[in-house]
């Protein structure tokens, strides 16, 4: 049967690039989860399906730890892009994923074109505090205490790197007087009042570059590799969360590309490297009894946050991890790293058509996508991947409670070596 | 039944508030002096002892056998022991340090609202902390089960705590004073002390009764290259202070406790050591001063359980830690079945009364709103060096490492 893609929505055109994943509702294909959902709800025979390059992943070889290093897998992966992109673009967050991404050029004698920070300079006032706070709510001293050391580190050693800084604070002002709720078509996931002009494409510079037909590709650290312990078996799977990261729109042009560094239907080798890296760790006798990071079902931000925590240091070897990070937020849409914005613009048109779109979107969508706390609004559904084997678990543990443990875990769609398996 | 006649245990190896040449074994009240007086309280766990502790020197002896040390060691000294127990890593583990060495335990209890949860659907796919309840199926009553197959002189205890709830429904706002950190609404009705028919029998037979918590793990990190132990007043603010008028009913905390201190001088080695091993060095930042990452802090802890509770099995069901002393997810079921009821209203009063005697410096705020009491610091307690593993970042000592 024909799908139907739907690539445009109130004026905004969606790249349409299932490398990024996409969401099926019957015969209808779609790069916007929100049009998706909101479609879902206005009919009663379908289900959303989230897909990410299945066809790829199911046929990768996980359950073979390639040779190569993993920094030479990071090496292969810039090449790769290199050869494929006139101009690069990383956008920066001084965090572990984008800040490896960079290195895996800039170490390598890659040229990497432009790297950017986004950073909303107009809601700072009362909101920074020092590197001793690591609170969500001082996320702006990311730039100070992370991201500017290493853009002030590339400027010196790569100079022929372009930085920018970029106020997204400004954009979101620009056309403050006409926005309507249809903001919300212009994010993917996210659902924080600034994202949608975050990691805007169309800044002036970057318009000129495209008008001279070079492929410029916008580069993301997304994301690292998800990797569980279940049923006896190590896993890896993905969420469709941090692929909402970036901004869909490219308006007319047809030269520029989002593209994941890690999470690539071309990077198999590397996330298979990534998931065994993390299998040796919690396979070393003193780390026998950590199985409990990886565990399943961990549908706790707790639980996730943790695992972030511990694999960054496995699988970033030239990342320093001591780097200044705040806590990540608990919550997508009354997000703890939005404090500046519920600080200084919270009396302003900008705010009420921020809370109209969401409220559009929570009133049209099927109420079982809201993940509430306290009745309060805080998330939406998150779609999972198939999990992958990566390898047997053989992890002993000895406790003199036997079997203390629950074992079903709920259905879920499972590939061992390219066989399907549904249990 | 009111809560105005509150008898807070005056146990000093507790910890306790000073403010001004006043002391207090009550945090709410210590806040409530110290707004009223603007002098800024301090506490005080058992910083003599400790300071006198060589904490830089790992004991030879193992942990097994200073875990059997402690347990021998509060046998002695009491009649009767009841360990108050979660199914988590800290009370499983003391459980397993007596049972395990023959060391006889009289009760063993397991706190659980029944009667709040009629409507709640246990859930053993679901880890957040909302759904803790299901810790009783999945994690607490395989324990139990365990300790009645192979220890069945050992009385077990389930108690409906929410049930006591409702018989002190006409409680007024003055049951904060019975809380000494957590004012969540069920806390300092979840471990009584004397307030049952049987507690009460028990206490009037005039037996020495030690209450026994699993508190804690030890807290540590890195300063300065440096590795240090200190200890928070949150965790040992947990148990239940009110003993009204018996005095032979006495809470300890088999971990933090200065009758053992080797125990925690052991722990410390241990974490210290496994960090220091070359293939897990790179996790120091996880114990990096200062940690206001919630994030890193439980996934520190995550990592300490399986080197310091050798016996407990880390996959066991567990939810993930409240994220607040006041609001907790823990307590999902009461926000949700007893919204209306005239209990709500008088924790809402309790929680309004201490907002409005304390200066607003003591708490802790998430989105504006008051979620907890501030948490004051032991000392600092020095454990030796860190030895970082530099491998990783030689390559940008010239580079990158010094530009960060």
């Amino acid at each position: 049967m024909a799908k139907i893609e739907l690539t445009s929505f109130a004026d905004i055109t969606f790249e349409s690039n299932k490398k990024l994943g996409y969401y099926l509702l019957g015969d209808r294909i779609y790069y916007n989860k929100f049009q998706a959902l909101l479609d879902e709800a206005r009919q009663t025979e379908h289900r959303v399906k989230w897909f990410f390059n299945e066809n790829e992943f199911i046929h990768a070889n996980w359950a073979e730890e390639p040779d190569e290093s993993i920094n030479e897998l990071y090496r292969r992966r810039a090449q790769q892009l290199r050869d494929c992109y006139d101009y690069i673009r990383v956008e920066a967050s001084g965090g572990a994923d984008s800040t490896t991404a960079i290195f895996a050029f800039l170490l390598n004698g890659i040229p990497l074109d432009e790297v950017i920070f986004r950073y909303p300079k107009s809601g700072e006032k009362n909101v920074v505090n020092g590197a001793g706070d690591l609170s969500c709510e001082n996320t702006l001293s990311e730039w100070n205490y992370a991201a500017k050391p290493l853009f002030d580190w590339i400027a010196t050693h790569h100079p022929d790197t372009k930085i920018t800084f970029h106020d997204y604070s400004e954009n979101l002002l620009a056309d403050e007087k006409t926005r309507d709720e249809s903001w919300i078509f212009r994010t993917r996931h996210f659902l924080q009042p600034g994202h949608y002009t975050k990691h805007t494409n169309l800044l002036d510079h970057h318009k000129r570059i495209a008008d001279q037909g070079l492929r410029m590709c916008v580069l993301y650290g997304t994301d690292k590799p998800k990797v569980c312990i279940k049923d006896g078996k190590f896993w890896m799977y993905f969420v469709d969360a941090p692929t909402g990261e970036n901004d869909p729109n490219f308006g007319q042009y047809t030269n520029m590309t989002n593209e994941y560094f890690y999470w690539a239907p071309e990077s198999t080798r590397m996330l298979a490297k990534q998931a065994h890296l993390i299998k040796q760790w919690a396979e070393m006798p003193a780390n026998h009894k950590m199985q409990n990071l990886l565990r399943w079902p961990n549908n706790s931000f707790a639980t996730r946050t943790m695992y972030e925590q511990f694999v960054k240091s496995i699988i970033y070897p030239d990342y320093d991890s001591n780097t200044f990070q705040v806590v990540k937020s608990t919550n997508n849409i009354y997000n703890e790293m939005d404090y500046w914005f519920h600080t200084n613009f919270k009396e302003t048109r900008l705010y009420s058509t921020w809370e109209a779109g969401i409220d559009y979107l929570l009133d049209n969508i099927n109420e079982q996508h809201v993940i509430r706390k306290h009745g309060r609004a805080t998330d939406l559904t998150v779609f999972q991947s198939p999990f992958y084997c990566i390898g047997d678990c053989n992890i002993p543990v000895t406790s003199p409670l036997p079997n203390a443990r629950p074992s079903n875990t709920g259905e879920y769609k499972h590939f061992i070596n390219g066989k399907l398996l549904v249990y | 039944m009111k809560f105005n006649n509150v008898n807070i245990e005056q146990n000093p190896k507790l910890g306790y508030y000073t403010v001004g040449d006043k002391v207090y074994y009550s945090k709410v009240q210590a806040l409530i002096e110290g707004t009223k007086t603007d002098q800024f309280p301090t506490w005080n766990f058992n910083n003599d002892i400790f300071g006198q502790q060589d904490w830089s020197v790992e004991p030879e002896v193992s942990l097994n056998e200073l875990y059997r040390q402690r347990a021998q060691q509060l046998r002695d000294r009491y009649d009767y022991i009841r360990i108050e127990a979660s199914g988590g890593s800290d009370s499983t583990q003391t459980i397993f340090n007596f049972l395990l060495n023959d060391i006889h335990v009289d009760e063993i209890v397991f706190r659980y609202p029944k009667t709040g949860t009629e409507k709640f659907n246990l859930d053993h796919r679901n880890y957040k902390c909302e759904n803790t309840l299901s810790e009783f199926e999945f994690a607490a009553k395989p324990l139990l089960n365990w300790v009645a197959t192979n220890y069945p002189e050992v009385k077990i205890t389930v108690h409906d705590y929410s049930a006591d709830m409702l018989v002190n429904e006409d409680r007024d706002e003055s049951w904060v004073f019975s809380a000494k950190e957590f004012l969540q609404p069920g806390h300092v009705t979840k471990f009584p002390n004397y307030q049952t028919i049987n507690q009460r029998y028990l206490a009037d037979t005039g037996k020495s009764i030690c209450v026994l918590y699993g508190i804690d793990k030890p807290k540590m990190c890195i300063r300065d290259g440096k590795w240090y132990l200190y200890f928070m007043d949150f965790q040992a603010n947990y148990a239940n202070p009110d003993m009204g008028d018996y005095t032979n009913i006495t809470n300890e905390y088999f971990y933090w406790s200065p009758d053992l201190p080797e125990i925690l001088v052991k722990q410390a080695h241990l974490v210290r050591n496994w960090f220091n091993m070359p293939a897990n060095n790179h996790m120091q930042f996880l114990a990096r001063w200062p940690n206001h990452s919630v994030a890193q802090r439980t996934t520190y802890e995550n990592l300490v359980k399986p080197i310091i509770y050798p016996d407990y099995d880390p996959l066991t069901f567990q939810v993930a830690k409240p994220g607040s002393n006041f609001y907790s997810e823990m307590d999902n079921w009461f926000y949700k079945n007893f919204k209306d009821h005239k209990l709500y209203r008088s924790w809402e009063a309790g929680i309004n009364f201490v907002e409005s005697n304390i200066d607003t410096k003591y708490f802790n705020k998430e989105l504006g709103r008051t979620v907890g009491f501030v948490g004051f610091l032991s000392p600092f307690y020095y454990l030796g060096d860190a030895s970082e593993n530099t491998a990783s970042r030689m390559r940008f000592t010239n580079a990158v490492y010094d530009r960060f």
